[in-house]
C-alpha cells in the first residue's frame, strides 16, 4: 500500500466494502496513501498509528459508530491536523448540521460520484 | 295534668285531709296498701322534704314525664313536621337557590329592609336591594316583598346572625302562609333531583377524565406508531441507498479508470455490481411483502398440506448452502402431519430460518435440526441450531422489521433486517404464534405453531 509518491495519507472507515473498494481504487489512482477501517474502533487503532490528513467516515456502523469515531479523534491531541469529513446516507438537514456541530470539516451524502468526493477531500487538505 | 293532680292529691290532700278527720291514718306511717314504698309524704323513700315540697317534686316528675312519652309515642301532623325540618336543617332547604318554594307568605320591603339595615348596615343593605333588583329587572316600587326578595334576606341574616334567628326576625316582619303539602313535596322534589342531577354530573366528569385519559394513550401510541413509521422509513432509506451508492460507485470508477484497469479489479467491481443489483432486488422484494402483509392484502392460499413434505422442500433449497459451509441439517424426527396453511408462504418462513441458522452457526461444526410434532388442534414446528444462540436483549426485538443485533457474531450485520418480521406477519395471518426459545442454551431455537384445521 506504500505508494512513494503520495501526496497525502487518507483514511476510508465504511463497513460497506464493495464501497470501499471503489474509493480505494479511485482515490490511489489520485495519489493518496489509502488506508482502510470497517468500524469505528479498528479506525481508531489504524488513525491512531498512521496519523492521516484525512478520515473519510461513515456514521452508521457496528460497534463504534462514526460519531464516536469523531469525538476520539478529536480528543487525541497528534491528529489535532487531521480532517475529518462524513460521508453518510442520513440526509436530513438535522443530521447534517449534528454533524458538523461537533466538529466534521464536511458531511457529504450518499449516494455520490467518486470524483466529487475526490475534489471536496483534495479542497480541504 | 290530670295525673299530676292525682299525684298531689294521694300525697297532700288526702293525707292532710284524714289527719284532720283524725279517721284511720295508718296509710300515713305504714304507707297506701302498706306498701312502705308508697308513703304519701315520702315516696319511694324521699322524705326528706316537706310534705309541700315533696308532693310538688312529684306532681311535676310525674307531668313533664307523661308530656314528653306522649309527644314521643304520638305522630305530628306534617305541619309541625315540616316546621321542625326547615329550623332544624334550614341551609339544606334553601341552599343558595332563590327561587325556592320554601317561603310563602307576604311582607313590606320597608320592613324587610329595617331588619336588614339593623343586622347588616345599611350601605350593606342597599347593595343587596340594588342587586336583588338588577337580576330580577323590577324597580323598587313593590311595596310588597316579593318571596325571593324575602328569601334573599333571611339568607344574608343566616349569613349573621344563624339559622333560627334570621328565621324569627323574618317572621316578625313577615306574615306566613301555612306551606301545602303540595309545596313541600315540590322542595323534596326539587332537592332530590338536585341530587339526580349532581350525582349525573359527578359521573359524568367521571366519565370524561377517563375518556380523556383514553384520548391521551391513544394519541401516545399514535405519536409512537408515527415514531415507528419514520424510523422505518429512514432505515428502508439507508438500506435502499447503500447498494446504489456501491452500484453507482463501481460503475464510475470502471467507466473513469477502464483504461489502464487490471483485469481482476474489473472483474471484482462487475462482481459486485451484480452483488448489490441482487441486494436491492431482495430488499425490494421483501418491503413489498412485509407492506402487502401488513396491510392485510396478502391473499393466503389455504390448504391441508404435509408438513413433512413442505419441511423437505424447504430443506433442499437449501442443501447446497449447507453442505458448502460443512453444516449439518437433521430432519429425522418430523411426525408426518397435515396442517391448513399457504405451502409457498410457510415455505418462505421456513427458508428464513434455516438461513439464519446457517448464518450463525461454525463452519464444519454446524448443526440445525427441524421437528414437526402433532399437538391439540394445531402443529408446532421447531428449527434449531447450536450457533452462538440469542442474546438475551435481542429476545424482546428480534422480530421487529429492521432490527439488527449488535451481537451478530460477524462483523457486519447480516440480512436486511427484515427476515423474522416477515416470518411474524406470515404466520400470524395463518392464526399460529411464532417465538424464539429463551430457555434454550445450546444455540437458538425458533418455533412456530400452524393450525390443523380451518378456523
Amino acid at each position: 500500500m506504500e505508494n512513494p509518491k503520495a501526496e497525502h495519507k487518507i483514511l476510508i472507515v465504511d463497513d460497506e466494502p464493495n464501497i470501499v473498494m471503489a474509493l480505494e481504487y479511485a482515490f490511489k489512482k489520485s495519489n493518496f496513501e489509502v488506508f482502510i477501517a470497517r468500524d469505528g474502533e479498528e479506525a481508531l487503532q489504524i488513525a491512531e498509528s498512521v496519523l492521516p490528513d484525512l478520515v473519510l467516515l461513515d456514521i452508521m456502523m457496528p460497534n463504534v459508530d462514526g460519531y464516536q469515531t469523531l469525538k476520539k479523534i478529536k480528543e487525541n491531541e497528534q491528529m489535532q491536523h487531521t480532517k475529518v469529513v462524513f460521508l453518510s446516507a442520513k440526509n436530513k438537514h438535522s443530521d447534517i448540521q449534528k454533524g458538523l456541530d461537533m466538529g466534521a470539516d464536511k458531511y457529504l451524502t450518499k449516494p455520490f460520484t467518486v470524483k466529487k468526493i475526490i475534489e471536496e477531500v483534495k479542497e480541504i487538505i | 295534668m290530670i295525673a299530676g293532680f292525682a299525684v298531689v292529691v294521694f300525697s297532700l290532700i288526702l293525707p292532710r285531709s284524714s289527719l284532720g278527720l283524725g279517721s284511720n291514718s295508718d296509710f300515713i306511717t305504714e304507707g297506701y296498701f302498706g306498701i312502705s314504698s308508697l308513703k304519701p309524704f315520702g315516696l319511694f323513700w324521699m322524705d326528706m322534704l316537706s310534705a309541700e315540697a315533696h308532693a310538688l317534686f312529684w306532681s311535676l316528675l310525674v307531668n313533664l314525664s307523661l308530656y314528653c312519652l306522649f309527644s314521643l309515642l304520638i305522630v305530628a301532623n306534617y305541619r309541625e313536621r315540616n316546621f321542625g325540618e326547615l329550623f332544624v336543617h334550614v341551609n339544606s332547604v334553601i341552599g343558595n337557590d332563590e327561587q325556592g318554594y320554601v317561603w310563602r307568605g307576604e311582607a313590606y320591603v320597608e320592613d324587610v329592609k329595617k331588619v336588614l339595615n339593623r343586622f347588616l348596615g345599611n350601605e350593606k343593605t342597599e347593595k343587596e336591594f340594588q342587586q336583588f333588583y338588577k337580576r330580577n329587572g323590577r324597580g323598587p316600587n313593590n311595596q310588597k316583598a316579593e318571596e325571593r326578595l324575602i328569601n334573599i334576606s333571611e339568607k344574608l341574616l343566616t349569613g349573621t346572625l344563624g339559622s333560627v334567628s334570621a328565621r324569627m326576625l323574618i317572621g316578625n316582619v313577615a306574615k306566613e302562609h301555612p306551606i301545602s303539602l303540595q309545596e313541600v313535596l315540590n322542595i323534596l322534589e326539587d332537592t332530590k333531583t338536585t341530587r339526580a342531577t349532581n350525582k349525573i354530573l359527578t359521573q359524568k366528569s367521571k366519565e370524561l377524565s377517563q375518556l380523556a385519559g383514553q384520548l391521551q394513550s391513544a394519541n401516545d401510541e399514535l405519536v409512537q406508531q408515527d415514531r415507528l413509521k419514520d424510523e422505518f422509513l429512514d432505515t428502508v432509506a439507508h438500506e435502499l441507498k447503500t447498494p446504489i451508492t456501491s452500484i453507482k460507485a463501481a460503475a464510475e470508477v470502471l467507466v473513469d479508470y477502464e483504461g489502464d484497469m487490471p483485469y481482476e479489479f474489473k472483474e471484482n467491481f462487475l462482481k459486485n455490481i451484480q452483488e448489490d443489483a441482487d441486494r436491492l432486488q431482495t430488499l425490494i422484494g421483501n418491503i413489498l411483502d412485509l407492506e402487502k402483509l401488513s396491510n392485510g392484502r396478502q391473499e393466503l392460499q389455504l390448504e391441508h398440506r404435509s408438513v413433512r413434505d413442505t419441511i423437505q422442500k424447504a430443506v433442499r433449497g437449501i442443501h447446497q448452502l449447507a453442505e458448502k459451509k460443512g453444516v449439518q441439517i437433521i430432519t429425522s424426527e418430523i411426525s408426518d402431519t397435515m396442517a391448513y396453511y399457504d405451502e409457498d408462504r410457510v415455505g418462505q418462513v421456513l427458508t428464513n430460518l434455516l438461513s439464519n441458522a446457517l448464518k450463525f452457526t461454525e463452519a464444519k461444526r454446524g448443526k440445525v435440526q427441524l421437528r414437526a410434532q402433532n399437538e391439540a388442534q394445531q402443529v408446532k414446528v421447531i428449527v434449531e441450531d447450536n450457533g452462538r444462540g440469542i442474546a438475551e436483549e435481542d429476545f424482546q426485538y428480534i422480530f421487529e422489521k429492521f432490527y439488527q443485533s449488535k451481537y451478530q457474531n460477524t462483523r457486519k450485520p447480516q440480512g436486511s433486517g427484515f427476515g423474522l418480521a416477515i416470518c411474524k406477519k406470515i404466520i400470524e395471518s395463518h392464526k399460529g404464534n411464532i417465538w424464539a426459545d429463551p430457555d434454550f442454551s445450546e444455540g437458538a431455537r425458533f418455533v412456530f405453531t400452524l393450525p390443523t384445521h380451518p378456523n
